[in-house]
């Protein structure tokens, strides 16, 4: 959110690069670094943005520079500045509480589906004490908020968990497990990588590696990865095949 | 309609229901959020600025407890901004201080008597760092083996006979424990709650994190339940337990030592039971979650 007001961009547009919103969850091309002489220069060139309507001229800037909204970016003109390299990734925000919190929702939702939130919660319960590791006092369920450290500690016992959680599956949960925890495995992989101090091109690889098998296998959490929008979709999709179903009948 | 038939009929059209929703969400949902996106320019990252938990915003959460709570709490809360901002000024100040006039002393710089005398008393005297396990948190009424044995609901047979068994197996000859189960009977012991371990910190070099592994028995820790952490410990070559490399975990359920002077006048022997763990597959990773599976058996040592 501060980096949406401090680098005066749309929320669903990256501080760095030109990805369109629909590409963001996909790994696939690289995409041009944002460029902002030639947003500049845009605005220049097409002086028909300031008789337009505010509303209007707004729409076409962002359109045209892939999220960056127009004027008040306090970093735009400053001498030896590189506006689209001031943003730093962030463990906290971006893992932690970013893409933990979406994968612990994911993975409650495809707990519930295959009926094995319950042997989850045991496991959870009966995690041992270790030197450094913070036993949860609490179901993952029961708990509101979540620190950041809480999910740090989190991603060291996560795999296990759900490890003997998914354990002893039937011929139809066999594949869907399967791919749940490879899942679930690249992404603390790459968590674990991108924690490291210092680096080797091996282990940067190791963490490509790891992101990319984490994108190849994410759709098997994609049914859980809805909207409430889309939530209330489905059910007046359900409603209305029962109310055609119904009329059928009379 | 028969019931059967009712039921049969009512499950395919929750099927179809489930069937229609899920092609309706499959073709709607998305992981487009930037979280997901941002990660793909870790790499680059790395390459042009250093690591990433550098940059981490966590380290600046923390430091806000430092730099303004605390300022907060010691402010007579009026007007408390411009306190706030002067006391952590005035601790950074005093820090950096201290630091410059250590570094004057180690140099050899000539400093003032009561310069050198304040320095003695706000400087912590530095602790080497520990590189061995520390026994602590004696517990009181444990005199000799017997008791030992009470305490950790094992028999003094029992103990004896492990005692002498590890005595064999793992010590050099001029350090074995005595065989005569009478002169072990009456050793003195002393049980202990608490071991601190040094581990070498992950990617830093000389620099020791300290685990400490509580072991309190069957008796309550802090009105809860008893605590007894796991540990590796070492047993065998690192050719055996798989991808564990001689270092199984294990429970220990009682720490405990025999001070030098009663079996050899410089030797204090450290000891512990532990409840050993079975290593499912021999060790071996699963190919599955890659983790090495095992599980808890009845078998102290």
């Amino acid at each position: 959110m501060e980096n949406v007001t401090l680098h005066w961009i749309k929320s669903n547009a990256c501080p760095k690069c030109e990805v369109p919103p629909e590409e963001l969850g996909s790994r696939a091309g690289h995409h041009r670094a944002s460029d902002y002489t030639r947003y500049e220069r845009y605005e220049r060139e097409n002086p028909s943005l300031d008789s337009e309507t505010h509303h209007a001229a707004h729409a076409r800037y962002t359109n045209e520079t892939h999220g960056i909204k127009r004027g008040q970016n306090i970093f735009q003109g400053l001498v030896r500045v590189s506006t689209p390299d001031l943003h730093k990734p962030d463990m906290l925000h971006t893992i932690y509480l970013g893409l933990f919190k979406h994968m612990m929702h994911w993975i409650q939702g495809f707990l519930k589906k295959h009926a094995r939130q319950q042997a989850f919660d045991h496991a959870w319960e009966a995690l041992p004490p270790y030197p450094g590791f913070f036993v949860p006092k609490k179901a993952y369920r029961e708990v509101t908020q979540w620190q950041g450290k809480e999910m740090r500690n989190l991603g060291r016992c996560l795999l296990g968990v759900l490890a003997v959680a998914l354990r002893q599956p039937d011929s139809r949960q066999v594949q869907p497990f399967r791919g749940a925890l490879t899942c679930v495995r690249s992404l603390l992989d790459f968590t674990m990588k991108a924690q490291y101090r210092s680096h080797t091109p091996e282990t940067i690889s190791y963490m490509e590696e790891y992101a990319t098998q984490f994108h190849k296998t994410k759709d098997i959490f994609l049914e859980f990865c809805i909207s409430k929008g889309m939530q209330e979709k489905a059910d007046e999709l359900r409603k209305e095949l029962r109310r055609q179903r119904a009329q059928m009948r009379e | 309609m028969p019931p059967s038939q009712q039921l049969r009929i009512r499950d395919d059209d929750r099927e179809e229901e489930n069937d229609q929703c899920m092609e309706l969400i499959h073709s709607e949902s998305y992981f487009n959020f930037v979280k997901m996106h941002v990660t793909s320019h870790f790499r680059d990252h790395i390459y042009m600025f250093g690591n990433i938990p550098m940059y981490s915003t966590e380290y600046g959460e923390l430091a806000h407890k430092e730099q303004i709570k605390d300022g907060w709490r010691r402010s007579n809360k009026i007007e408390a901004a411009r306190q706030i901002l002067s006391s952590y000024g005035r601790q950074h100040a005093i820090r950096m201080r201290i630091l410059n006039l250590e570094f004057l002393q180690r140099a050899g710089a000539d400093l003032p008597t009561e310069k050198v005398e304040h320095l003695e008393k706000t400087t912590p005297t530095p602790t080497p760092p520990a590189h061995w396990r520390i026994l602590k948190g004696r517990r009181d009424n444990i005199h000799d083996v017997v008791d030992f044995g009470r305490a950790c609901d094992m028999s003094p047979e029992t103990i004896c006979r492990e005692l002498i068994r590890y005595s064999r197996l793992s010590l050099p000859s001029e350090h074995r424990l005595p065989e005569n189960a009478v002169i072990l009977r009456a050793l003195p012991v002393e049980l202990l709650t608490q071991l601190e371990i040094p581990v070498l910190a992950f990617q830093e070099f000389g620099v020791c994190d300290i685990h400490w592994a509580r072991c309190t028995g069957a008796r309550l820790f802090r009105n809860q339940p008893s605590q007894n952490d796991c540990v590796w410990i070492e047993a065998g070559g690192e050719n055996m337990y798989g991808a564990l490399r001689g270092r199984p975990p294990a429970r220990p359920i009682g720490l405990f030592k025999i001070p030098s002077g009663y079996i050899q006048q410089d030797t204090v022997y450290c000891l512990a039971r532990v409840l050993f763990m079975s290593l499912v597959d021999s060790g071996r990773p699963s190919d599955l979650h890659g983790l090495v599976t095992v599980q808890l058996r009845d078998v102290t040592r």
